[in-house]
């Protein structure tokens, strides 16, 4: 299924704000507006607080 | 006014407290004895209760206290439980059944205690519950205490019905309770082949087999595997996130196991409190902040290029 497959992304990846962005999109699919506004709101820190890959730029795996 | 219900069998070192807490109240107190004979009977009378001494399975016990009322709404503790706060809803319930929360060692479960009279009625010999669920939470606290073993009972009962796939959940659960992991993994797998409906027992069986997978087995992959469930339907709960930061700590990836105990901080903040799945507190704030500070260390000292 879809969203099994999005959380193995952000196993593999949890530094990729995409990641977190297919999760807030999936729940927002689904009708599940709190968990995707958590998402959301997670989406939008990291964009501004950390050092982390904006959409368009993957940072390569570190181990 | 209000009944409360008690189910005792030989509970004398821990009844005292609840028929104390229960006086705050002001309800009708009916007893079932299952079979007491350390004298607990008698603290119930000495309190004035009325005591109906059954042999019935504990789901039948608590249907005949209910019929034996006179009130609309029903109530019920365990022995050694006490009701810390919201005595003043008793008296003004209304609609649907209510959810009690029960704190037991930092935990948060929610109940369904508080029914109208002929709205639900108890199923399972052993671990009886009220059906049809259709409860809302109130504000009403009670201390709670540790499940008793009903180990026999729930062994009687798979014999009688073997492929009820319930039995096995309880069965999972008391083994998990009695530290007994072997056969706590083997009726876990088989409700899960029974059930595989994403609801309550599926999801928090996984999330118990994620940690025993993790923490006694060793085998972070099977961990990681149950808890990608356990996240897809409910990806607000920090407690899986907390255990997915586990499994990268386990793992030798502190600087994934950050990220996923920042998850359990940042998500975990949204999560409804009104939901029936249970609450560990500290898996809020403390334990993922804790996790953070400890996983920062490792990458500072082991490996700088890292942190």
């Amino acid at each position: 299924m879809e969203i099994y497959q999005f959380y193995i992304n952000l196993l593999r990846n949890p530094f990729t704000v995409k990641n977190l962005k297919d999760l807030e999109q999936y729940y927002l699919r689904q009708g599940m507006t709190r968990e995707a506004n958590a998402f959301g709101k997670l989406v939008a820190s990291r964009f501004q607080n950390d050092n982390h890959t904006p959409v368009d730029k993957e940072r390569p795996e570190q181990n | 006014m209000i009944t409360t219900h008690l189910l005792i069998k030989n509970d004398l070192s821990k009844i005292e407290a609840t028929l104390e807490s229960l006086s705050a109240i002001d309800c009708e107190v009916l007893v079932g004895d299952l079979g007491s004979t350390d004298g607990t009977a008698a603290v119930c009378q000495d309190h004035g209760h009325k005591v109906f001494p059954t042999n019935l399975p504990r789901d039948a016990a608590r249907n005949k206290l209910a019929g034996l009322s006179k009130t609309d709404w029903q109530f019920y503790v365990e022995p050694g439980e006490v009701v810390s706060s919201g005595h003043d809803l008793f008296h003004s319930l209304e609609g649907k059944s209510k959810r009690a929360y029960i704190i037991t060692d930092g935990m948060i479960t929610k109940e369904i205690r508080l029914w109208k009279k002929g709205d639900c009625k108890f199923v399972n010999p052993v671990f009886e519950s009220l059906q049809p669920d259709d409860s809302e939470p109130v504000n009403i606290f009670i201390v709670g205490v540790e499940q008793p073993n009903y180990l026999l009972d729930l062994l009687k009962w798979k014999e009688q019905s073997p492929h009820l796939a319930e039995v096995d959940y309880y069965l999972a659960c008391q083994y998990l309770a009695l530290k007994d992991y072997p056969k706590f993994l083997t009726h876990a797998n088989y409700y899960l082949f029974k059930d595989g409906n994403p609801n309550y027992p599926t999801i928090m069986t996984r999330y118990y087999l994620a940690q025993i997978n993790l923490h006694v087995n060793r085998n972070v992959h099977e961990a990681t595997r149950n808890l990608i469930y356990c996240l897809a339907h409910k990806p607000l709960m920090s407690e899986f996130w907390c255990a997915l930061g586990d499994c990268y700590y386990r793992a030798g990836v502190p600087e994934k196991a950050v990220e996923f105990f920042r998850m359990a901080i940042e998500l975990g903040k949204d999560r409804p409190t009104d939901d029936p799945y249970p609450i560990e507190l500290a898996k809020y704030d403390e334990y993922p902040n804790k996790m953070i500070d400890l996983c920062r260390s490792i990458l500072k000292t082991t490996y700088p290029y890292r942190a």
